[in-house]
């Protein structure tokens, strides 16, 4: 009874099937590209608006030169706001600072997740509450980290200059260290992050790789140089380029921390954009810089690129 | 040194690096601490460089016996110095943080009480496991005093804060202060406002990021390739290069200290199209017959099959959505300069700004605005590492 009961309806198709379904085959891919379209559509107006016609309009905004004052129509000058901005004194101590603020806070950062990484990864009972505090500051905001290491470096009531960490004038103030007090709040908040990038990258190692090696008398040092680190560098890698990606957008522990003084000596891009931006009312250099600080950032991405593809290839 | 051990197999010995290890193991605190008391300064490097060379003569003497596979002994010996070390070194942190903070009565009693817990421990269990939770437990502290020490800076009086040296513990803890960072420092109000854009961004990410990833891993249409490489392209975008034009389309749509002139620009993501779109080809094609078998049209099939389906995939989104959305810093700081809009990371640079007799203010509304992401973070560690994980790749 079953077997006819299957039979009949898939013959019924099959004979059914030339007459009918062509143009509602048709039809049903026509509305299936609308229905496509319409899904895409809500992110699409999002991007358009809000990231591709921004984009391209800075180089539209970096002709113009504005006005010293408000409400004076502004001028078109062409290129040479962009040979002016890129070649300004302003420009290459700010693209300098970016740069030895990724150096002092991506490899430190990158080698204390992966310590605290490596000490975590064992199987010991309550491990799971060192993880958590482990990756803990990866819920503290940059606006939390930069309170609370600010107040730590205040000369007044901080616990820095008790410990005899004191320079004259005071840490965030003094030329030669802010950006190290700032890069250091920057290591601790971004920490969390490190250390959870590092432990998933461990934990794709094989267990089986180790013991082999243990099997053969590599002791654990040993076996940390020659097992773990090459099977971890692509993770490495990728932390590397990423952390500089978030290097070079940092904002806020400068703006609470030093506001881009003093002298300048912490005045990051994505600082300098803001400044002319709000407090110069600048759009025209302000967009100059964002395109220097995007030509920047594709840059890194291309060669993190070329490491997701090396990831992939190892992961396999 | 064992050139031709292997005609004599007994013949073993003590790895010298192990007794050397354990010999500044115990020379540290036996000369060191005689020492504190008549040059505390000497004493304390005393210590210091036996801590230091038992641990360095320990390890390389069990690295030396790992590899002489059974023909050195020792290795006990270089275990007890390494740990022996580490106890000294805590020993010496405490004393002097104590010894500082409170008096020297305490100071002695709790680090004699220590020293006597980690000995027993020692002694009755696995040295190589008390010696690692050590370490571990000295690092964990060291990660979070900066949190430990601003939660007991928010419950001392602004006098007990610029008190040297400092409060370690709040004997009498002030309360009342974080009632006053909630009203009159606006935290209430800002961690609303937080609540509300961050939510508005989480679900909207997660609606956009369903719809479009869904067209791409399942639909047919024209320019499907083309439109797919956009949504890549946008993550190339860092948001800081697009601010000028945001902030002129937001002021001339009036939407300057709004809810959503905070959250439009963030509505969509090309990750969370590209992570979903991932999940949904992992999506067995079978399902996707056997679906259609039973008449279910592309928008049932997507909500009564895949999305179910691709869970950990949108609460990954979900979670990270909510991490960056929560910690925005340089979009509300353009589009807010109203109390009444702030989120809680502008709030912050408010608080910072108040004068140093309110610094405890400051510092409980520091913890305020950390506690609800220590909660997602307790609540959702792996959907947040999953999301982390996958979430680097926009940097």
């Amino acid at each position: 009874m079953s077997t006819t009961d299957v039979a009949v309806p898939t013959t019924g198709v099959r004979t059914a099937a030339p007459a009918t379904t062509r143009p509602r085959r048709f039809g049903r891919r026509v509305r299936e590209a609308t229905l496509g379209y319409a899904m895409v559509l809500p992110s699409l107006l999002i991007f358009g608006a809000f990231i591709i016609y921004p984009f391209l309009k800075n180089f539209y905004l970096g002709l113009y030169r504005n006005p010293p004052f408000p409400n004076l129509p502004k001028k078109y000058i062409g290129f040479e706001q962009y040979q002016d901005v890129l070649t300004s004194t302003d420009f290459y101590n700010s693209v300098k600072v970016t740069f030895v603020f990724a150096l002092l806070t991506v490899p430190a950062g990158i080698a204390l997740g992966l310590a605290l990484a490596v000490l975590a990864h064992q199987r010991l009972k309550g491990i799971g509450i060192y993880r958590t505090i482990f990756s803990s500051t990866v819920a503290t905001s940059v606006a939390v980290a930069s309170v609370i290491f600010g107040t730590l470096m205040n000369p007044l009531v901080g616990l820095l200059p008790w410990l005899g960490l004191d320079p004259r004038p005071p840490i965030l103030e003094n030329p030669s260290w802010a950006l190290t007090a700032v890069a250091v709040t920057t290591i601790w908040q971004n920490l969390g992050l490190s250390f959870i990038l590092m432990s998933s990258g461990l934990q794709s190692i094989p267990d089986e790789m180790l013991e082999a090696a243990e099997v053969d008398g590599a002791g654990a040092w040993s076996r940390f140089r020659s097992v773990t680190l090459p099977l971890l560098s692509p993770t490495l890698f990728f932390a590397a380029v990423v952390g500089t990606i978030f290097a070079f957008q940092s904002f806020g522990q400068i703006d609470l921390l030093t506001r881009g003084g003093p002298i300048d000596r912490t005045n990051v891009l994505t600082y300098f954009v803001y400044t002319e931006l709000r407090e110069r009312n600048n759009p025209g250099t302000a967009a100059v810089l964002a395109i220097a600080l995007f030509a920047i950032t594709l840059v890194l991405t291309l060669i993190q690129m070329r490491v997701l593809e090396k990831r992939v290839f190892y992961g396999r | 040194m064992a050139a031709d051990v292997a005609t004599v197999p007994q013949a073993t010995h003590v790895n010298p690096l192990s007794v050397a290890a354990l010999v500044a193991a115990v020379a540290g605190p036996v000369v060191g601490v005689p020492l504190w008391f008549a040059r505390p300064m000497y004493g304390g490097v005393v210590v210091l460089l036996g801590f230091a060379l038992a641990l360095g003569f320990g390890f390389s003497a069990r690295g030396q016996i790992e590899m002489s596979s059974g023909r050195e002994t020792g290795r006990q010996l270089a275990d007890a110095a390494i740990v022996i070390g580490l106890v000294e070194v805590g020993a010496l942190v405490l004393t002097a943080l104590v010894l500082i903070t409170v008096n020297a009565v305490l100071a002695g009693v709790i680090v004699t009480g220590l020293t006597v817990a980690v000995l027993l421990a020692l002694i009755l269990g696995n040295a190589r496991l008390v010696a690692r939770y050590l370490l571990l437990t000295l690092l964990a502290a060291v990660v979070l005093f900066p949190i430990y020490i601003t939660l007991v800076n928010s419950l001392l009086t602004p006098e007990q804060i610029s008190r040297r040296p400092p409060s370690m513990f709040p004997f009498d803890p002030q309360w009342d202060t974080y009632s006053e960072a909630w009203s009159a420092g606006h935290m209430a109000t800002y961690l609303r406002n937080s609540f509300i854009v961050t939510i508005l961004i989480t679900v909207g990410q997660i609606v956009t990021a369903v719809l479009a990833g869904y067209a791409f891993a399942f639909l047919q249409f024209p320019l499907k390739r083309t439109l797919f490489v956009v949504f890549l392209s946008t993550l190339m975008v860092p948001f800081e290069v697009t601010i000028i034009t945001n902030l002129q389309t937001v002021d001339s749509l009036g939407w300057l200290n709004s809810y959503q002139g905070l959250a439009v620009p963030f509505l969509a993501t090309g990750f969370g199209a590209f992570l979903l779109r991932q999940a949904f080809l992992q999506v067995p094609r079978d399902l996707q017959d056997a679906a259609a078998m039973d008449g279910y049209g592309h928008l049932r099939f997507m909500v009564r099959v895949a999305v179910p389906l691709a869970r950990p995939a949108i609460a990954a989104l979900a979670v990270f959505g909510f991490l960056s959305a929560w910690n925005q810093y340089l979009w509300p700081l353009l589009v807010t300069d109203d109390d009444q809009y702030r989120t809680v990371q502008i709030g912050l640079k408010q608080l910072r700004g108040t004068q140093l007799d309110e610094i405890n203010v400051t510092f409980a509304g520091v913890i305020i605005a950390a506690v609800p992401l220590l909660i997602l973070l307790v609540f959702f560690q792996k959907q947040l590492v999953r999301g982390l994980t996958a979430g680097a790749v926009k940097g």
